[in-house]
């Protein structure tokens, strides 16, 4: 089933975590999912998005994320990355094709199952720290100990101890951002979006949340999906990389890195590493000087 | 006491002295104005009096009538007119100048309307207050950044959860300023009327 992933390196079995003894798994494993089960998980097909009757702002694309895989997209800004994210999320409708999440059809809301983090701040800024990441939770009906043992975790994980009782409004821009990472990951989606979630943070908290996030994504054993403009984060990350078009966006290549899946930054300094953002960088660029030509003809 | 609040306190002190001082050697004339230390002597002989008391009290039940009313009736309107976005062009240009037209004309017509009692008052106070609150309830929501109501989409929230969870709360500072505003608008029209 997993096709082309078959000369990849041998995948550990037991990724829950075990490579990291001194850290806690706060978010636990995602029910119902192994990590490792071969197979279509969310698929899309033929998705075009068009806004009023002008903006052709995606696809035709044609996406199948495979079950438990960390899948990035790279893309030149406004080629329509957010937009597909929220397609795929069932936040907003297609134009044309349809998409499918565990083999259901997604149609105007967001499936069990779907976790989401937004390129924008998106912590609520009248609750604290700890009533933001037990927001789903309360509203899925978790309450009690089981429900705080989560949420102090998640705290504890992304290093918002001291930030527990604090408001959005009193953090800086990243540890906002972390608010909302473990708002959604405390839910333990089996399918997590994050639409560029370091944008905010500098170069080494980048590459330390980097680190977190293939923990995280090991220890949950979900699928995930960054949306990222920094390509060396998406060699560093990814099992597969899609490079879009500019607008209206199409997917032009697909990377596979063939990383193991028990990996870390380090991997920053493998020789296989550099050329896979050579790649993706040889590839943003024909693209993008492509974009300047036509762009100099409609011009001219 | 703050430095900046004593010093507000002399200026304000001072102020009152200097007026004191030009109606006393007859800068201003006593048609215009009598002396605030007369003033005073005349609000301690009258809270002496019978019926001081239950005319304040009668007053402030008006205030505080009109406040609710509009506080509620304007935080229904800016809901619907934010809803109702086609509606809301169209009535633009009321709310825009609103604050321009004479209520005081209206106050006869609300006497013949509604009779000699508390009700044409606190008309007036509710019509002072209720486009205040409109208009704070409208910017509250028009504010509310749209990330959020899709976080609340992510968590399957129906639309009155996300009214209540997300909107309200996400617009409340707005609307709380709405409040307050309703409230001292309402004191301008009840005292006035
Ligand atoms: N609600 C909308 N209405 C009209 N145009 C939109 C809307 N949302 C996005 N667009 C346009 O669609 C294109 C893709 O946007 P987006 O998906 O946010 O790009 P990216 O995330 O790749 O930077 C852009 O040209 C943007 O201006
Ligand atoms: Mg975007």
């Amino acid at each position: 089933m997993r096709g082309l992933s078959s000369e990849r390196a041998p995948v550990p079995q037991d990724p829950a975590g075990a490579s990291h003894p001194a850290h806690p798994i706060p978010f636990g494993r995602t029910p119902g999912s192994n990590g490792l089960a071969a197979g279509a998980h969310a698929v899309m097909t033929g998705v075009t998005r068009i806004f009023g009757s002008a903006v052709h702002a995606l696809g035709p694309v044609d996406l199948e994320l495979r079950r438990g895989e960390f899948f990035s997209i790279v893309g030149p800004s406004g080629c329509g990355k957010s937009t597909l994210l929220d397609v795929l999320a069932g936040l907003s409708a297609p134009t044309d094709g349809t998409i499918t999440f565990e083999g259901k059809r997604v149609r105007g809301t967001v499936p069990d199952g779907v976790g989401v983090v937004f390129q924008e701040d998106a912590s609520f800024p009248w609750l604290t720290v700890r009533d933001n990441i037990g927001f789903g939770l309360r509203r899925a009906g978790f309450r009690g100990p089981e429900a705080e043992d989560r949420v102090r975790h998640a705290i504890d994980f992304m290093g918002l101890n001291d930030f527990a009782d604090a408001y959005p409004n009193q953090l800086s821009g990243g540890m906002r951002q972390r608010v909302c990472i473990a708002r959604t990951l405390v839910m333990r989606p089996r399918l997590v979006l994050l639409d560029e979630p370091f944008g905010a943070l500098d170069q080494q908290t980048r590459l330390l949340m980097g680190d977190e996030l293939l923990r995280l994504w090991r220890a949950s054993g979900a699928t995930v999906l960054l949306i990222t403009h920094a390509l060396d984060e998406a060699a560093m990350l990814s099992d597969r990389i899609g490079v879009m078009s500019s607008r209206p966006g199409r997917f032009i290549e697909i990377v596979e890195t063939g990383w193991p899946r028990d990996r870390t930054s380090a991997i920053a300094a493998e020789p296989a590493f550099g050329e896979v953002t050579t790649r993706l960088w040889n590839t943003l660029r024909e693209e993008s000087l492509k974009a300047m030509a036509s762009q100099r003809r409609v011009a001219g | 006491m703050t430095r900046a609040g004593i010093q507000r306190l002399l200026i304000t002190a001072a102020a009152v002295l200097a007026l004191e001082a030009s109606c006393r050697l007859g800068y201003v004339g006593r048609a215009t104005m009598i002396p605030p230390s007369e003033m005073l002597a005349e609000l301690v002989r009258l809270m002496g009096t019978d019926g001081f008391w239950s005319q304040i009290g009668f007053t402030l039940r008006n205030i505080l009538a009109a406040a609710v009313a509009a506080m509620v009736a304007g935080f229904a309107g800016g809901v619907a007119l934010h809803a109702l976005p086609r509606v809301r062009r169209a009535v633009e240009p009321l709310i825009a100048s609103y604050y321009a037209l004479p209520f005081f004309v209206l106050y006869p017509l609300f006497i013949v309307l509604l009779g000699m009692n508390a009700l044409p008052i606190i008309a007036m106070g509710f019509l002072y207050a209720v486009m205040a609150m409109v208009t704070a309830t409208l910017s509250g929501l028009d504010r509310i950044p749209p990330v959020l109501r899709k976080v609340g989409r992510t968590y399957r929230l129906d639309r009155v959860q996300d009214a209540l969870l997300i909107q309200l709360p996400a617009a409340g500072p707005h609307i709380f300023t709405g409040v307050k505003l309703a409230l001292s608008y309402s004191v301008t029209g009840v005292i006035g009327a």
